[in-house]
């Protein structure tokens, strides 16, 4: 066994309506100031709506010239409070942030670039800032940037519960000795959508909400926090500040419903049962809970059932809801009442639950109505819970608490099972047939550049001309390909995806879900497994890029030009949480449910947390993966423009690694791999296809300085080294490296460049593989795509080669170019995304295992 | 008397239509107009509609039809696609008469 690392917090920052820097928050708390009031920027569209707005705009300190313009709010607030933390720990600019790892949960991200074509402000539109802060996960790559922290980041994308779970997945990046602080933030400017979405649902309360009491009904809010998580001996050593300690934390899936909450509340009971075990506590040694609380019927309701269920005396313990103050944060919700809980609690008060009026009829417990309660608490509960039934709940105490750290058996992963949909076919044996026959999947698509019968959204025509830099854009795409857009793209008939499920709500699956139901079914067929038995202890985490992208475009679509006639259909499954939250409706899949957001070969991401959460025993399999679909639309062809497609058109003309030609052709499926403790696997007899042995993880953090046109890859290469460090080998012992790039000029070099830089000094150049030409580029499920045909390779000694490429690039590495016989003991999987995250995962042969 | 008849009968036929071309769109069911029966229950067995689609209902009404409905109204025209148009039609007369 060993002992848990003790991950105490040293840093704080917030932006809020009550206060913008930790001491107005705490004096605003104390004095019990509520931030909710008539919104200033929504009522004129709403009518009487009331919400909790910053509206005072913060300082940014230490931010460049000019560049303010170039950011949206959520990255600006994030860099505003997580600077602000790392001052406060007196860390800012300390050489040990580029070991250290950064966590953002945010859930509506890369949405203010666009707000002017959806509000039809159309010189308001910024190129610059669609570049900075147009992609979902572009807030992790700017802070990542400014703040210099290069140890790795995620993006948390499950809507509610995103930052209370980026805290745990910071504590669990310290737990593997590759980090020994985590900058965690929380993010969540309101804009339109989300706020006409509740609307429409009518679950907005007309004043500021009264959880457990009165009216239902909950209050939008928005707002920022952060907090420096480090490990213990750390932060004593160089004496930080200590404002408590993370002892444990836990998620949940509901498998229940969309956005209503599971009645019976066993999700909600589930995940703070599965946090107290981690933490090695009992419910009798919590003394305070801080609760989710929104204030709407159906959470208050099955949150005091959840509670009753887990606390045999929960009437004895108070529990209160920060919302009654600064409404529900969404995204940053969770953090920030964690912050506020570690503001107050050293004052020996507890927090009341403000506008209490009579209580609820299903609402018996002490919520501490309107008056600070007097108590001494030093282990508390923080729980919130999200749309499509993801819950987190946190486990921390104040300083001094005499704990003694929780303790963990570490258990070797294996990958047993593995699921594929692609455009050349489901599941491994139809995609090696394919190849075998030389089959493409791909298919010439011309795309008329006008787009009409999006009402409200000005005729694309007309947007492109008004604006130079877009005309630019588009004109060159169109000299090449005359005046229709023409795109090559390897596309999933969603039909015959749909044939081969067996039971899912037709109704509120769109493609994307489809896809990574499908792969998810049969990663879990592959491995033999029963998700009916093992479901409660399965984590289902899924990498996501552009997610559900038609799903967006309808839900926005349906807020012009009337926004309080906002689609509630759309509305929770245009959340990127809404795939791993259908999948685990679908099939039952009732552990830890995470969508990490991080862009191209997120599922890199999700594979790596996935494996933590296996090897650290706190979950027993985990299904890992991402999925993609290609929408045609204006929006996402300048994106797609941004990222460069290729410009040869012919079926081989994606030719990752070339010399004469850079570009990719978009895909779209989804990948997903079925991992579980390689013991368990093998005492059932299940197929073990590979072991991972390690992993590193690592960001450029040149994202915002694009003159480095010459990316060195050495970011890169940090993260092979840690790979190879956990899996206690060196570079000699690797016989096999896939990459996972897009066959950009930028990715190549960048990729090919990190490789080299960590294999300079093996005897032999390293043989090297991309297996993208086949499927076209599939955002987010590249990796696990490549990784499947990676673990056929060491089954069956046997190599397949890059597809199409030419005239490889000249480099230190054997690019495999024609099928080859290798025994693969050991291969290395890498990628990075578009933001400048690198990961590299080392790969042990499959059974049979020593 | 009959060309009465026949422009109630009428009237009903394209409210039938227009409801359930209504609830394929908001409500992206996978059924054609001529594959919903009318007297499909609308929530449990039937179109398998939950709480948070009837608010999307209830939006339909107010965008299709004119017609707002409050909190306090029996929910029984809820029940099927049937008993949804007679509401619809009802609603409409009463507006005519007024």
């Amino acid at each position: 066994m060993l002992d848990r690392k003790r991950v105490v917090i040293t840093g704080l920052g917030v932006l809020t309506s009550i206060g913008a820097t930790t001491e107005e928050f705490r004096n605003s708390l104390l004095s019990k100031r509520c931030g909710i009031r008539p919104s200033s920027r929504f009522s004129d569209v709403f009518g009487n709506v009331c919400a909790s707005e910053v509206l005072e705009e913060p300082k940014y300190e230490g931010l460049a010239e000019g560049l303010q313009e170039k950011l949206d709010k959520a990255a600006l607030w994030a860099y505003k409070v997580g600077r602000d933390a790392l001052v406060n720990s007196g860390l800012l600019g300390n050489e040990a942030l580029s070991t250290s790892s950064l966590i953002i949960g945010v859930s509506s991200a890369g949405t203010e670039a666009y707000m002017p074509l959806l509000e039809n402000r159309i010189n308001d539109f910024s190129i610059d800032k669609t570049r900075l802060s147009g992609s979902f996960s572009s807030v992790c790559s700017v802070v990542s940037s400014l703040l210099q922290i290069r140890g790795g980041y995620e993006l948390v994308a499950t809507a509610c519960t995103a930052s209370t779970n980026a805290i745990g997945i910071g504590f669990d990046q310290i737990q593997n000795n590759k980090n020994q602080m985590a900058l965690v933030i929380g993010t969540e400017p309101l804009y339109l959508p989300t706020i006409a979405g509740f609307y429409t649902l009518k679950t907005l309360h007309q004043q500021a909400c009264t959880p457990f009491s009165g009216v239902p009904g909950m209050s939008i809010g928005e707002g920022a926090g952060a907090l420096v998580l480090e490990e213990y001996q750390h932060a004593t050593a160089r004496g930080a500040p200590i404002y408590g300690e993370v002892l444990a934390y836990a998620t949940s899936g509901d498998a229940h419903h969309e956005t209503a909450p599971d009645p019976r509340a066993k999700g909600a009971a589930q995940v703070m049962r599965t946090a107290l075990a981690n933490g090695e506590l009992c419910p009798e040694d919590v003394e305070y809970i801080n609760v989710h609380g929104t204030g709407t019927e159906t959470n208050d309701r099955s949150e005091t059932l959840a509670m009753k269920k887990v606390f045999a005396d929960i009437h004895s313990i108070p529990v209160s809801s920060t919302k009654s103050y600064i409404g529900h944060n969404i995204g940053s919700a969770g953090i920030i009442e964690f912050i506020a809980c570690l503001l107050t609690l050293p004052e020996g008060k507890i927090l009341p639950t403000l506008n209490f009026g009579r209580a609820r009829p299903s609402c018996d417990l002490n919520y501490v109505p309107n008056e600070f309660q007097e108590r001494n608490v030093k282990v508390f509960m923080k729980n919130n819970y999200a749309f499509g039934g993801n819950n987190c709940c946190i486990l921390a105490a104040l300083p001094g608490n005499g704990r003694p750290n929780s303790r963990y058996h570490p258990r070797r992963v294996a990958i047993t099972g593995i699921g594929l949909v692609s455009s050349l076919g489901f599941g491994l044996e139809q995609i090696l047939g394919a190849i075998r026959k030389g089959t493409s999947g791909s298919a010439l698509k011309t795309w008329r550049p006008s787009h009409k019968g999006e009402e409200g959204i000005q005729d694309f025509e007309d947007w492109i001309s008004s604006n130079e830099m877009l005309l630019q854009q588009f004109s060159d795409l169109r000299k090449k390909n005359g005046d229709q857009l023409s795109l090559r793209t390897h596309e999933v008939d969603d039909r015959a995806v749909r044939r081969h499920l067996k039971r899912f709500d037709t109704r509120k699956a769109n493609r994307i879900s489809t896809f990574a139901l499908l792969a998810g079914e049969q990663a879990i067929a592959n491995a033999g497994a029963n998700i009916r038995t093992t479901g409660k202890t399965t984590a289902l985490i899924i990498g996501m890029s552009k997610g559900p992208q038609a799903t967006i475009s309808r839900y926005v679509e349906s807020l012009v030009p009337d926004p309080r006639r906002a689609r509630t259909f759309e509305f929770p499954s245009s959340l990127m949480n809404a795939i791993g939250t259908f999948c685990s409706i679908s099939k039952g899949i009732k552990g830890y449910n995470t969508t990490l957001a991080n862009g191209f070969n997120a599922a890199l991401g999700a594979m790596c947390y996935g494996y933590e959460l296996v090897r650290q025993g706190v979950q027993g399999q985990a299904l890992v993966g991402g999925a993609d679909e290609i929408f045609h639309s204006a929006l996402h062809a300048l994106q797609e423009n941004h990222g460069g497609l290729s410009p040869n058109l012919d079926e081989d003309g994606f030719r990752v690694y070339d010399r004469d030609q850079s570009g990719y052709f978009m895909g779209e499926g989804a990948g997903m791999a079925y991992m579980e403790e390689l013991e368990s696997a093998g005492d059932r007899g299940g197929p073990i296809l590979g072991i991972i042995c390690g992993y590193g993880k690592s960001c450029d953090g040149s994202y915002i300085d694009d003159t480095n046109s010459q990316p060195s890859g050495q970011w890169l290469a940090k993260a092979i080294s840690q790979a190879l460090d956990e899996a206690g080998l060196t570079v000699d012992d690797i016989d096999l490296v896939c990459g996972t790039g897009w066959g950009t000029v930028s990715s190549n070099r960048k990729e090919l460049n990190g490789i080299e830089r960590a294999f300079m000094h093996r005897s032999h150049p390293v043989p090297l593989v991309n297996y993208n030409g086949f499927f076209g580029f599939v955002e987010s499920a590249a990796p696990i795509l490549n990784l499947a045909l990676v673990l056929n390779a060491m089954k069956e000694d046997e190599i397949l080669p890059i597809p199409h490429t030419r005239s490889f690039e000249t480099k230190n590495l054997a690019f495999v170019s024609r099928k080859e016989r290798l025994s693969v003991r050991h291969a290395l999987l890498v990628g990075s995304t578009e933001g400048g995250n690198n990961y590299a995962v080392v790969l042990g042969k499959g059974a049979p295992y020593e | 008397m009959e060309s009465d008849l026949e422009s109630t009968i009428e009237q009903r036929k394209d409210v039938l239509r227009r409801v359930k071309e209504g609830l394929i769109v908001r409500l992206n069911l996978y059924q054609i107009v001529n594959q919903i029966d009318d007297d499909t229950p609308l929530f449990g067995s039937g179109l398998k509609l939950d709480s948070v689609d009837a608010t999307e209902l209830l939006v339909m009404l107010d965008e299709e039809f004119g017609i707002q409905v409050s909190e306090s109204e029996d929910p029984f025209y809820l029940r099927s696609v049937n008993s949804l148009a007679s509401f619809i039609i009802s609603r409409q007369t009463k507006t005519n008469k007024n």
